[in-house]
């Protein structure tokens, strides 16, 4: 009678989650961090301006954001980056999950009013950094596996 | 049970409960929106086709040939389908059959969306966990199937506990 659950299939979706932040980082690539069609970073941080699900959130992100776009767009883009490949390679996936869990509750409170988002996309993704960080999802098919082994 | 392996069923439980709370909070607004009636079920369909990129050729002929015959039928079918599927993932009740359920439902949601305006990474997501849900047997904690496991032990037909 078997009550354990086998990580395998955590880990294929360890690292199909991996590829969905770097896919992600098409529409925000620098210098610009514009797409060559289609909204950028910019437009989706003006969204969540006037979109704001809390107010706080909205002048924060009106107020020191928007002002400093440079900055924190590249600071975005090596976040996705980092938790994208961490997730991909299954390498300190303890710590990419939770870089992951932050930008995805980020994502969720930003998005969460904005028009045509559906907010369960972004509780879903971060229930499975969540997910990733408990089980240590890159003990299999993952660099943290083979670290531990040697 | 090592607490690891305990970790690791709970968590693929909390998978399953939040993929049946999805499920069912949907049900109730597409119940509202009048999505499970033939119009619903046919505007549902124009809107994809003609407003949101409608998925690839294969995938509206499929629909048209088939759903788009017979809306009302598939209406009643959606309906009850779409509820067992999220109740028993809520309660944890034959999940691998729902989950795997599930996941068809999520992957014709993908391929219906593909190419519009929404983010098709939300039907990735959905499609893939609901087949890890399937392929954990989550339902094994916190779940109906374990109580199937304590009193039959494993199902002989297959894992559908």
């Amino acid at each position: 009678m078997s009550l354990q659950a086998p990580l395998w299939p955590i880990a294929a979706a360890r690292a199909i989650i991996g590829l969905l932040w770097l896919f992600s980082l098409r529409w925000k690539l620098p210098p610009d961090f514009m797409p060559a069609e289609g909204r950028g970073l910019m437009d989706w941080l003006q969204l969540e301006v006037a979109h704001a699900a809390f107010p706080f959130y909205g002048r924060l992100v009106e107020q020191l954001v928007l002002p400093n776009f440079t900055l924190f767009a590249w600071m975005i883009f090596l976040a996705e980056l980092l938790v994208g490949l961490s997730l991909l390679a299954g390498a300190f996936t303890r710590l990419g999950a939770l870089l992951g869990l932050g930008l995805a509750l980020n994502l969720g409170i930003g998005l969460l009013e904005v028009p045509g988002e559906w907010p369960w996309s972004y509780a879903m993704l971060a229930m499975w950094h969540g997910l990733f960080f408990v089980t240590g999802a890159g003990r299999v098919w993952g660099l943290d596996g083979l670290r531990s082994r040697n | 049970m090592g607490q690891v392996e305990n970790r690791m069923r709970q968590a693929v439980a909390i998978l399953r409960i939040t993929l049946g709370v999805i499920l069912v909070v949907t049900w109730f607004k597409n119940l509202q929106d009048g999505i499970y009636t033939a119009d619903g079920i046919v505007g549902l369909f124009n809107y994809l086709f003609n407003d949101n990129g409608g998925g690839p050729a294969f995938y509206r002929a499929i629909i048209n040939g088939t759903i788009l015959q017979v809306p009302g039928l598939f209406a009643v079918f959606q309906l009850v389908g779409e509820l067992l599927l999220g109740l028993g993932l809520l309660v944890g009740l034959f999940t691998p059959l729902a989950a795997v359920g599930a996941a068809l439902f999520f992957f014709n949601l993908f391929l219906a969306y593909l190419g519009g305006h929404e983010w098709i990474w939300t039907y990735v997501l959905l499609t893939v966990s609901a087949l890890v849900t399937a392929l954990t047997q989550s339902g094994r904690a916190w779940g109906l199937d374990s109580l199937l496991l304590r009193r039959l032990g494993e199902p002989p037909r297959g894992p559908i506990w």
